[in-house]
């Protein structure tokens, strides 16, 4: 099943296009201005269905953050804690609704097709193999002890299995990386990972998008702190 | 005889422990094996030594009469030379279906034009040309086996190097295979549990004991014999 099909599509090229312009110039700014909310008002409303599970997962970032805004608080900062505050959050809910949907993958295609040099994108498609493996062993070793009735306490045993259980990650990721030199050496890899796929397919909402974006970054009006 | 591999008195062991001893194989050009044997008796090991990934401790090794003698001497053999891997998932170099496929062909400088005509023709070849622009790690297990499969067929090589090939294939796919694998006129060698599947693609099939390689099955032979019989019916 493709889950990517019933989304509004935003292309990952716009996507990482997209996020690194707005979150440098929103992290550089002196002030926040008003137009900044118009694109992630539209991500919101395109993502509209995942906005719960998108807040959720902005609350839990918000932890760290909080830290770093009480350092300011106790220094009586307001000023300073609340824009660190509102400029992450910005940058954050930004991140977080255009990659909605999208995984390792796609941003490393996204790389590709930017064509950033090769080196880079290989490294990034390594990268984003090994990620997606060892998360699978990951699942697959929590369902294994969910299946075989372990119950996590505070003994031994416990212990036990969760330090084998990173042994066995390491051991793993190791033979992933020995099989993954194999196979280059098989394929003839030679610091390239090739695409066939030569256009980008764009839609209306990528342009939408990307209008709305650069607008709200350089129109300087109405600053909110 | 013109052999595309050669084995002599080859002894292999791991972390010390001995697998086998005096293997002995030739496979001509154009010939199709099996290798059997049970669990962990080293059948993924002795194709690893055959394509250059691992280290001959023992014994000699000839690929299309050129003896090799270290890792270096495969270098100039490797675009003839195909694997599919046990794990199809340690296969995969792109992350994109048909780049995945196409892999070899551009790493070895064909024009993209080409490369785009041979995919999609042997993407359809295995009736799998709707999974193109998936990522092949979202792929179901039989998936991922035939798009690696893709991906080795492609280069055309003069020896394939085929483990476990029908492993997680439905048995459509299986007769599929069979068919495209009949099709062939390259030296197969594969290794499978699979004993109905390699009888209908292979002419002869050997065993992997500690004391080495027998022969259990040889096809081709009694063909000949049937016919030295005169020219009665009968089908193969
Ligand atoms: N990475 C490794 N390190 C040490 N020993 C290994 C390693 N991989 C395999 N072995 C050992 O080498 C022996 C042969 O393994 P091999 O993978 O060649 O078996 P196999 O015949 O392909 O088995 P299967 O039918 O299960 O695929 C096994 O006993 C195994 O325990
Ligand atoms: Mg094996």
């Amino acid at each position: 099943m493709d889950k990517t099909q019933t989304q509004p599509r935003i292309a990952p090229t716009t996507a990482l296009l997209l996020a690194l312009s707005y979150s440098t110039v929103v992290a550089l700014q002196e002030h926040l201005y008003a137009p900044m909310l118009l694109p992630l008002l539209l991500l919101g409303w395109l993502h509209r269905a995942l906005l719960w599970s998108i807040f959720k997962r902005l609350f839990w970032l918000n932890t760290l953050i909080a830290i770093v805004a009480a350092s300011m608080l106790w220094q009586e900062n307001y000023e300073l804690a609340l824009l660190v505050f509102l400029r992450s959050n910005f940058i954050l809910l930004f991140v977080l609704m255009i990659f909605q949907g999208k995984d390792e993958f796609s941003i490393a295609i996204a790389m590709q097709r930017l064509h950033l040099p090769h080196k880079l994108t290989s490294i990034f498609f390594f990268t984003a193999k090994s990620i997606f493996l060892i998360k699978r062993e990951f699942t697959l070793f929590k369902n294994t002890l969910h299946v075989r009735g372990f119950m996590p306490k505070t003994n031994l045993l416990t212990y036990k299995t969760m330090a084998g259980f990173v042994g066995i990650l390491f051991i793993k990721a190791l033979e992933r990386s020995l099989w993954l030199q194999k196979a280059m050496h098989l394929r003839g890899f030679c610091g390239e990972v090739y695409t066939l796929e030569a256009h980008q397919d764009f839609s209306v909402y990528d342009t939408l998008l990307a209008f709305i974006t650069i607008l709200s970054l350089v129109w300087r009006q109405g600053a909110l702190i | 005889m013109s052999c595309s591999v050669n084995i002599k008195n080859l002894s292999t062991s791991r972390d010390g422990v001995r697998l086998y001893e005096n293997v002995t194989l030739d496979v001509s050009h154009k010939e199709k094996i099996a290798i059997i044997g049970p669990n962990g008796c080293g059948k993924t090991t002795l194709l690893e030594i055959i394509a250059g990934l691992r280290n001959l401790e023992e014994g000699t090794l000839e690929l299309f009469h050129q003896p090799m003698h270290s890792l270096e001497d495969f270098k100039n053999m490797r675009h003839l030379i195909g694997y599919l891997f046990q794990d199809s998932d340690n296969q995969f170099l792109a992350p994109v279906v048909e780049d995945d496929v196409a892999f070899s062909l551009l790493a070895s400088g064909v024009s993209k034009e080409e490369t785009k005509l041979k995919t999609a023709m042997i993407l359809q070849d295995l009736g799998i040309s709707h999974l193109a622009k998936k990522i092949v790690y979202h792929l179901s297990g039989g998936e991922k086996k035939l798009v690696a499969l893709a991906g080795v067929l492609i280069m055309e090589p003069k020896l394939m190097l085929l483990d476990e090939p029908t492993n997680g294939l439905d048995q459509a796919m299986q007769l599929r295979l069979v068919d495209i694998l009949g099709r062939i006129d390259k030296s197969i060698i594969i290794v499978s549990h699979h004993k109905e599947f390699i009888e209908l693609v292979v002419e002869k099939i050997y065993e992997i004991t500690p004391t080495g390689l027998s022969c259990s099955l040889n096809l081709k032979d009694e063909h000949n014999h049937h016919h030295e019989h005169g020219d009665h019916p009968h089908t193969h």
